[in-house]
């Protein structure tokens, strides 16, 4: 008999959570990268992709193939087969282009996870919008989210804590602690000024309203 | 029948013994009258009486055996001088030479209308002040009138000559005149007869023309003004009813504003899983609770169940020991340091939680469109992008927190604006 494994039931009360990376990254076509296929109109170079902030390459796809099954691409209806899925990592697709369009992002998970897949979207850029991406040869547009799993199955559970995957590094990279601590700081400050004002706005209703009532009951 | 609803409902009928034979007969007068249904009816009620009338009298056609008679006659007619004789048909009777019937109504007030001498007038009727310009002989002439046309003002105003005086002008001249007239007898009399009638002759005469003014515009409206105004007043009405509206929902508002706000997540109470998840979890302590209460415990069974209990877990242990080790378990019974928490992205709840995966950024509050609108808005003022730019626990945390503090903002600006608007119609 099988030393009693994990199984497919849920682990209440726990959430497990991954860090993901999705996003593009676009450059102008050089005339190197032409093939004999490329459409003459083509002037951008761009590739759309879902990856780990805890380092690019092997480690990171590693990292994201414990819990991914496979990431499907839908592009614009134009392409060929606009409808790219993605098994084995990188999940990444390289296509040329000439405009920006909204891509759908889907994440299958590994079937012992027993979840769905989660849908998202990004939108392709290929043109600097902020001054100082002016220069840039490259172009990166970049979104950082968390995927969590509310009470994984044991054997999700197992997988994803066989290594350490949520630690993202304290400075290197597009994400890293330091940037959550800015943007942490940044809306600390705005809920400051925003608490401020209802407090200011509390009390002038308290003050009005009471006046009111007075006036009508006086009425 | 009655008696027998009666006897199944348990009630004592109390008229029965008073009086029996009364009823009796009283029910036997119906019995002949009534048929069918409305005898069952009535039988039904008893001896109380029905609460509308189910028998209906017929229309009896009176025949008039007798005429009234009228009689051809003649009557004295006192507003004549003349003597003229007239005839007219009277009921009743024969008589003639009698008086007029109507003749009462025959305006000669000239007996009420005071008279004076110009040694009056002089002696206490002159005005000190010459206030109008007032002479004797005018308002002499101003009686005569009066006298002549009996009080008729239109009348008496059209036929005053010279035309200089408003009507406003004779009236409180006359009145003016007659109430002098009777404080000077209530001093010659020592007599406080009329004094009631001392002040019903007050006559304001600025207050009289402002009477007619204001009839006048009230004239001179325009049907467009006339529709204007009926629909302000029924926004007035509608402006009352929602005042009161409003007072009772600022006093519920002021009651929430003194509650302290949750401050924990109430995410996962959205749906409606969450939702029956909390109504069961509050049901299930409710229960506990009462039967606690309810029950007092017995400590003899109490220490029973202790004991087995005790052998329960000690047999659990035994076996857990016995089990191969696994990694999950052992990783699970380990207590992992907040570190090596981080370390994993693991976290447990305190509460059930609903199963799923999800996105981190996916949880943060929508608002409805317009709402959202204004919510980016303020976001863009403080500098703080629609979307965190990393979307960790902590991060998605604070900026939900931050999009409920800015919707509440929102929903406090509105309740002030509504507090001006209102205030401003207050007044």
């Amino acid at each position: 008999m099988a030393p009693a494994q994990a199984s497919s039931k849920r682990i209440k009360t726990l959430s497990i959570s991954r860090p993901v990376i999705y996003g593009n990254s676009a450059r102008h076509l050089k005339d190197g990268d032409r093939k004999p296929d490329t459409p003459p109109e083509h002037t951008h170079k761009w590739s759309v992709f879902v990856r780990s902030p805890l380092g690019e390459g092997k480690a990171g796809d590693e990292d994201l193939s414990l819990y991914i099954k496979k990431v499907v691409f839908k592009l614009h209806d134009t392409y060929p087969n606009s409808t790219r899925s993605i098994e084995v990592p990188p999940f990444e697709v390289e296509e040329t282009g000439w405009g920006e369009f909204e891509i759908g992002i889907k994440i299958f998970f590994h079937n012992d996870a027993n979840e769905k897949n989660i849908s998202l979207y990004h939108h392709l850029r290929l043109h600097p919008y902020k001054e100082e991406d002016k220069d840039k040869d490259v172009i990166k547009s970049l979104q950082y989210d968390e995927i969590v799993f509310n009470e994984p199955t044991e054997l999700l559970f197992e997988r994803l804590t066989s290594k350490p995957g949520n630690i993202i590094p304290e400075k290197t990279g597009e994400f890293n602690k330091t940037l959550e601590r800015q943007e942490l700081q940044r809306i600390n400050n705005g809920l400051y000024t925003i608490n401020k004002q209802i407090d200011e706005l509390r009390k002038k209703i308290v003050e009005k309203s009471q006046g009111s009532i007075a006036n009508t009951i006086t009425r | 029948m009655s008696n027998d609803i009666l006897d199944v409902l348990n009630l004592q009928s109390n008229n029965q013994s008073l009086q029996p034979k009364n009823k009796k007969q009283k029910l036997s007068d119906n019995d002949q009258k009534l048929s069918g249904i409305n005898r069952e009816l009535y039988q039904l009620l008893g001896e109380n009486t029905p609460p509308i009338l189910i028998k209906q009298n017929k229309f009896k056609d009176k025949s008039l055996d007798k005429v009234s008679p009228w009689y051809w006659s003649q009557f004295n007619n006192g507003s004549r001088k003349d003597g003229l004789r007239l005839w007219h048909w009277n009921k009743g009777s024969k008589e003639s030479n009698a008086n007029y019937k109507f003749e009462k109504y025959n305006g000669n007030n000239e007996s009420n209308i005071p008279n004076f001498t110009q040694k009056d007038y002089e002696d206490f009727l002159q005005d000190d002040e010459d206030e109008g310009e007032w002479s004797y002989e005018e308002t002499l002439y101003l009686f005569n009138l009066v006298k002549t046309y009996e009080l008729k003002w239109i009348v008496i105003h059209d036929r005053y000559r010279d035309n200089v005086r408003t009507i406003e002008d004779l009236k409180q001249r006359f009145y003016q005149i007659c109430q002098r007239i009777l404080i000077h007898q209530n001093e010659l009399n020592e007599s406080n007869l009329n004094s009631n009638l001392i002040s019903n002759l007050n006559f304001n005469k600025a207050k009289e023309i402002e009477r007619k003014e204001y009839l006048n515009r009230l004239l001179a409206r325009s049907p467009a003004e006339i529709a204007e105004e009926e629909s302000l007043l029924i926004e007035a009405k509608k402006f009352e009813i929602s005042a009161k509206k409003t007072i009772q929902e600022r006093s519920q508002l002021l009651q929430l504003l003194d509650t302290p706000q949750a401050n924990g997540p109430i995410q996962q109470y959205l749906t409606s899983q969450g939702l029956t998840q909390l109504y069961n979890s509050l049901m299930t302590t409710k229960v506990k609770r009462r039967q606690n209460e309810a029950v007092p415990e017995n400590p003899l069974t109490v220490l029973n169940e202790k004991l087995k209990q005790d052998k329960l877990n000690q047999q659990k242990v035994i076996e857990e020991k016995k089990k191969p080790s696994n990694p999950l378990n052992s990783l699970l019974s380990k207590n992992l340091t907040i570190k090596q928490e981080e370390v994993f992205g693991l976290k447990t709840h305190s509460e059930k939680i609903s199963p799923g995966v999800y996105l981190r950024s996916s949880k943060l509050t929508n608002f409805k469109p317009n709402v959202q609108n204004k919510v980016v808005g303020i976001l863009g003022e403080l500098n703080i992008g629609k979307k965190p730019v990393m979307a960790t626990e902590k991060i998605v945390n604070k900026q939900d927190e931050l999009l409920r503090a800015i919707n509440n903002l929102l929903e406090l600006k509105k309740q002030l604006d509504k507090l001006d608007a209102e205030t401003k119609i207050n007044r």
